[in-house]
């Protein structure tokens, strides 16, 4: 799971709602209290970070109806990979973690960094407790089986990213569950696309940046960027589990729903662009382009991806550069108008909402390359 | 699993484990004294929200090993489209390295017959959200 995960942004909409102005809800004023009970007494004046993720409910018999039979050979070996877990003693701090100047930290790239963490954290912990909540409601085996060890590896990566956050001074406060909590219906199939995309392109962000700054690690700036080789490779399998799922059953992947297909992957690329644009001083500091960045992703997620959908995007359209621009230039109307308010700030943000829906629909229609899908899915993480 | 596995608190005799929620306590939604209407019941009104309440366990592990959070029903009550459900009592706080598992009560609101389909058919809408962008972030931080 990753950090600009469709399921995030849906909590970062609630949250909006409720007043909120990000993903997370964060109070400053709040005292970590928790961590003053535990030994880390020094911790007190930690920032409290409330996480909210959004609730899930799909039909849970649809789900219990899958038969991995055709794909069982590919199946069990996937399964068995992911019990051996070789990852296991991957996620811990040893040598080659080194501290990190917090408090010399030019004061934006901080407030960017922080935001990075702490998104991939909620999207971490988000597809832990999608995956966790179909691993508890289905019956059948092969489902619930792979649904726990994904749940595994996202508390893992987590748990990881929580410490990381606990370095820089920011506490998680998980006391969302005693808040009230609607569940919102997804349709597997759904779950399938948005899933399958958010895993794969989490895989190819992670292992970009991880190949940039092996070359370049001047610009590391982060120690946890060290770790995300092999954490990719967690991305990838559960990519591989989500098509493997989608194999099982023809139809998800022709007829009406590869319009459903090209939707996602529209949306899916359409959002991180807009997203990373959001992070400028961090991308400077880690020397990335966010337009070079965002080419290499959709290039590498698009080439993945032909192992199960039947079309991938022309990302080489004169129009696709230019919509995802104009859908950034949007996005900022928008955000200025809501800051602004008032009737001035209304009419800015909605002529702002009209430009983005007019934007996506000049990417979403630009016709899609056609191609083959092969017999067997699996692939191996390669870049 | 490291990390102390707490015993349950009582949550109206501990006075210590409400001091150890954040000062949030403003905007905490406290509905534990809510009238509970009639519990367990099977038949789904059309134009009524039906409660029940269901005791439940929930674990919380704030842990460096796993950082996951979870409400599971003891007596198999099961989650519907729309439907809501609140867990009662003080937040729960689950220092770090530690993992917080607790007996709740936690009531769920059925979604009325026409809001469960109005869910089941808006909920894939949903994924509209998806294309959102920053209209619920800041675009700029
Ligand atoms: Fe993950
Ligand atoms: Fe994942």
């Amino acid at each position: 799971m990753i950090e600009f995960d469709p399921r995030n942004l849906a909590d970062g909409k609630r949250a909006a709602a409720e007043g909120a102005t990000a993903v997370l809800d964060r109070d400053p004023a709040a005292e970590d209290l928790g961590a003053a009970n535990s030994d880390q007494a020094t911790e007190v004046a930690m920032q409290d970070t409330l996480l909210t993720p959004r609730f899930y409910t799909t039909d849970f018999d649809e789900l219990d109806r899958v038969d991995v039979s055709s794909v069982r050979a590919d199946w069990d070996e996937l399964i068995g990979r992911m019990k051996a877990d070789p990852n296991k003693k991957h996620f811990r701090k040893g040598e080659g973690w080194e501290a990190v100047d917090w408090d010399g930290m030019e004061p934006q790239l901080k407030k960017e960094l922080i935001d990075f963490l702490i998104s991939s954290c909620t999207a971490e912990f988000s597809g832990c407790v999608l995956y966790k909540e179909m691993k508890r409601r289905g019956s059948n085996a092969d489902i619930t089986e792979l649904f726990g060890l994904m749940a595994r590896d996202e508390a893992r990566h987590a748990g990881f990213i929580n410490d990381a956050l606990r370095e820089a001074g920011i506490a998680v406060n998980l006391g969302f569950l005693t808040q009230a909590k609607k569940y919102t219906y997804f349709r597997p199939k759904f779950i399938y696309y948005a899933t399958y995309l958010s895993e794969k392109i989490g895989y190819a962000r992670y292992i970009t940046i991880y190949r940039h700054l092996q070359q370049h690690p001047e610009y590391r700036i982060h120690p946890i960027f060290k770790w995300f080789e092999q954490w990719c490779n967690d991305e990838f399998g559960h990519g591989e589990a989500f098509a493997l799922l989608m194999k099982t059953d023809p139809k998800l992947t022709s007829g009406h729903n590869v319009l459903w297909i090209k939707f996602f992957l529209t949306a899916v690329y359409s959002t991180m662009y807009v997203r990373d644009h959001q992070r400028p001083a961090f991308h400077k500091a880690l020397g990335i382009d966010p337009d070079w960045y965002a080419k290499e992703v959709f290039e590498k997620t698009s080439a993945i991806s032909t192992q199960i959908f039947p079309i991938t995007l022309d990302l080489e359209h004169p129009r696709w550069q230019k919509g995802l621009e104009r859908l950034q230039r949007a996005s900022l109307n928008v955000s200025d108008g809501k800051k602004r308010g008032g009737v001035g700030g209304t009419f800015t943000r909605v002529v702002g909402m009209a430009k983005a829906a007019a934007a996506f629909v000049s990417i979403y229609t630009i016709p899609a390359i056609r191609h083959d899908v092969p017999a067997s899915t699996r692939m191996e993480p390669s870049y | 699993m490291p990390g102390a596995l707490r015993p349950t608190p009582d949550p109206d005799a501990s006075g210590l484990f409400s001091s150890t929620e954040p000062l949030r306590m403003s905007t905490r939604l406290d509905t534990s004294s809510a009238i509970c209407l009639p519990a367990g019941g099977n038949t789904m009104g059309i134009f009524t929200r039906e409660r029940e309440t269901a005791p439940c366990t929930v674990e919380v592990s704030h842990c460096f090993e796993s950082l996951h959070a979870h409400v599971k029903f003891d007596n198999g009550a099961v989650v519907h489209p729309g439907d809501e459900v609140l867990v009662h009592g003080t937040e729960i706080m689950a220092p770090y390295g530690e993992v917080v598992i607790e007996s709740r009560t936690a009531t769920i609101t059925r979604a009325t017959a026409l809001q469960r389909a109005w869910t089941r058919l808006t909920g894939d809408l949903e994924f509209m959200e998806l294309c959102e962008f920053s209209f619920s972030e800041e675009a700029t931080l």
